[in-house]
């Protein structure tokens, strides 16, 4: 398959370019961001970048080695780089030096699957940053730096994820600037629900004024218990909740709680396919439904 | 190794040195005429380790020292325990535990385990990769299996055709190592 076909059928070289975003830590963001892009690059083969944009950089370590993430990161092929050259210059980040090609520990890498890392570093420059920026009209401040930094590499690639930190600073923003859908992991509980309304509020007005069409693909169901009652019966609320236009539609799909998830994350660990990955038998079918159910959606 | 007690008995038990040794009781009497060398031992061997428990709960420093040489040979010792203050149980894993080679001679009483487990983390922090490589070494293809399963060494078992030890003892070795250093890279960033 063509690695534009997608883009092609849609008749525009501009890629999918999807957040992953909650105001909630611990939801799933990162579990999904990995998963799909795995499922997408593997058995959808399609080109695939994770901008990896939460300073927990916990999507950088589970694609690639501390180590090498370490090396990186001190030879400024990070995006803690991009977001400090926005406090003082001179320009040295280029994209093309910091995506990694060929990530994963699946088969020792996946041809088509690449990582823009993130750095810890972040955490200690995010707020200056943040002081640059008008949160009102989005006139002013380093909004857009990401944007400007890969231009020219999008094109490049039929899926962009971004795994987004909790949060709703100028380093989210830098990520809904390019996006033009969004996705939002919750744990079916009282807190993580609570972090839809905010989410749904400021990436409308986000959208308005920086005159974008962020889509809001849907909410997906992560960590799912299926034998409590509370997540049973929060399900049934928010698939209620789009039916009364409130939240967008909840997909079918969705994740449970799992060990093999959560062991997945080491990258360090031997694997050969995506079923030896998640578990033949354990959350591969969800996670594999829940990809062919985003591709739905998005070529919608 | 069991804790095998009920009642009153588990709180006397709650020592690391009587961890080990303490066995049910005999539900029948037996005559003086009847009992052997080690039934006479038995009340020797319960004296000094009643004794050792003793000293064990008096002074931490002792129950320290006693759980350092406990670490250091190699004995299954759960993380961090040997920090904990003396007179904590610490109960082993329920998996199937390997055994060192040397002792590990029959495979046909798994349910008599001959030998204490190797603790694959335990001996590498006390010794280092190249010992901890050594010690996998002597190990048969039965064991090394097991120590992969007790860790959780190869969640999608891709080991489980292999059959050649060196590549167990690599997969081990190279695991083991990885999640040891988890996390340094983020150390002083």
């Amino acid at each position: 398959m063509s690695k534009f076909k997608a883009n092609r059928e849609r008749g525009t070289l501009v890629p999918n370019v999807t957040s992953i975003i909650n105001l909630k830590g611990g939801v799933g963001k990162t579990t999904l961001t990995l998963a799909l892009a795995h499922f997408l690059a593997i058995e959808h083969e399609k080109r695939v970048l994770i901008i990896d944009l939460d300073p927990q950089t916990n999507a950088t370590v589970c694609l690639i080695p501390e180590a090498e993430w370490k090396g990186r990161d001190e030879d400024g092929r990070t995006l803690y780089q991009l977001f400090a050259e926005q406090l003082k210059g001179p320009t040295r980040f280029t994209a093309d030096a910091a995506i990694v090609k060929g990530v994963s520990n699946v088969g020792g890498g996946v041809k088509g699957l690449d990582l823009l890392p993130s750095s810890l570093r972040l955490i200690k420059i995010q707020e200056r940053v943040t002081q640059l920026t008008d949160f009102e009209q989005y006139e002013r401040g380093p909004i857009f730096a990401l944007r400007e930094a890969l231009a020219h590499i999008l094109p490049s690639y039929d899926h962009v994820l971004i795994d987004c930190p909790p949060s709703l600073g100028v380093v989210t923003l830098n990520g809904l600037a390019i996006s033009n859908s969004y996705l939002i992991p919750v744990i079916p509980d009282t807190l993580s629900v609570l972090g839809i309304p905010p989410i749904l509020d400021r990436v409308s007005h986000f959208a308005q004024c920086t005159r974008r069409n962020i889509r809001a693909l849907g909410i997906v169901i992560s960590k799912m218990r299926t034998q409590t009652v509370l997540h049973a019966e929060m399900v049934r609320r928010l698939r209620e909740d789009f039916y009364d236009r409130r939240f967008p539609i909840c997909f079918e799909t969705v994740i449970p709680e799992s060990t093999r998830i959560a062991e997945a994350a080491d990258v360090m660990a031997r694997v050969n396919t995506l079923q030896q990955k998640y578990g033949n038998g354990g959350p591969y079918a969800e996670l594999s439904a829940l990809t062919r159910e985003y591709l739905a959606h998005v070529n919608r | 190794m069991s804790t095998a007690s009920s009642g009153g008995d588990a709180a006397a038990l709650a020592t690391p040195a009587t961890l080990a040794y303490r066995r049910p009781r005999a539900t029948t009497r037996r005559t003086p005429a009847s009992a052997s060398p080690a039934d006479e031992a038995q009340p020797v061997i319960a004296a000094f380790l009643r004794a050792l428990a003793d000293r064990v709960e008096q002074d931490p420093a002792f129950g320290h020292a006693l759980l350092a040489v406990y670490a250091q040979s190699c004995m299954s010792i759960p993380r961090g325990a040997a920090d904990t203050p003396a007179g904590k149980v610490h109960r082993r894993p329920a998996a199937p535990p390997a055994h060192d080679a040397g002792s590990a001679v029959t495979q046909s009483a798994p349910s008599a385990p001959p030998g204490p487990p190797l603790d694959p983390f335990a001996l590498l922090r006390a010794h280092g990769d190249a010992t901890l490589r050594a010690r996998l070494g002597e190990l048969d293809l039965a064991s090394l299996r097991g120590v992969v399963r007790t860790h959780r060494l190869d969640p999608a078992r891709i080991s489980a055709r292999w059959s050649a030890r060196e590549r167990l003892v690599d997969l081990i070795v190279e695991q083991v190592c990885a999640r040891a250093s988890l996390g340094r890279a983020f150390e002083h960033v």
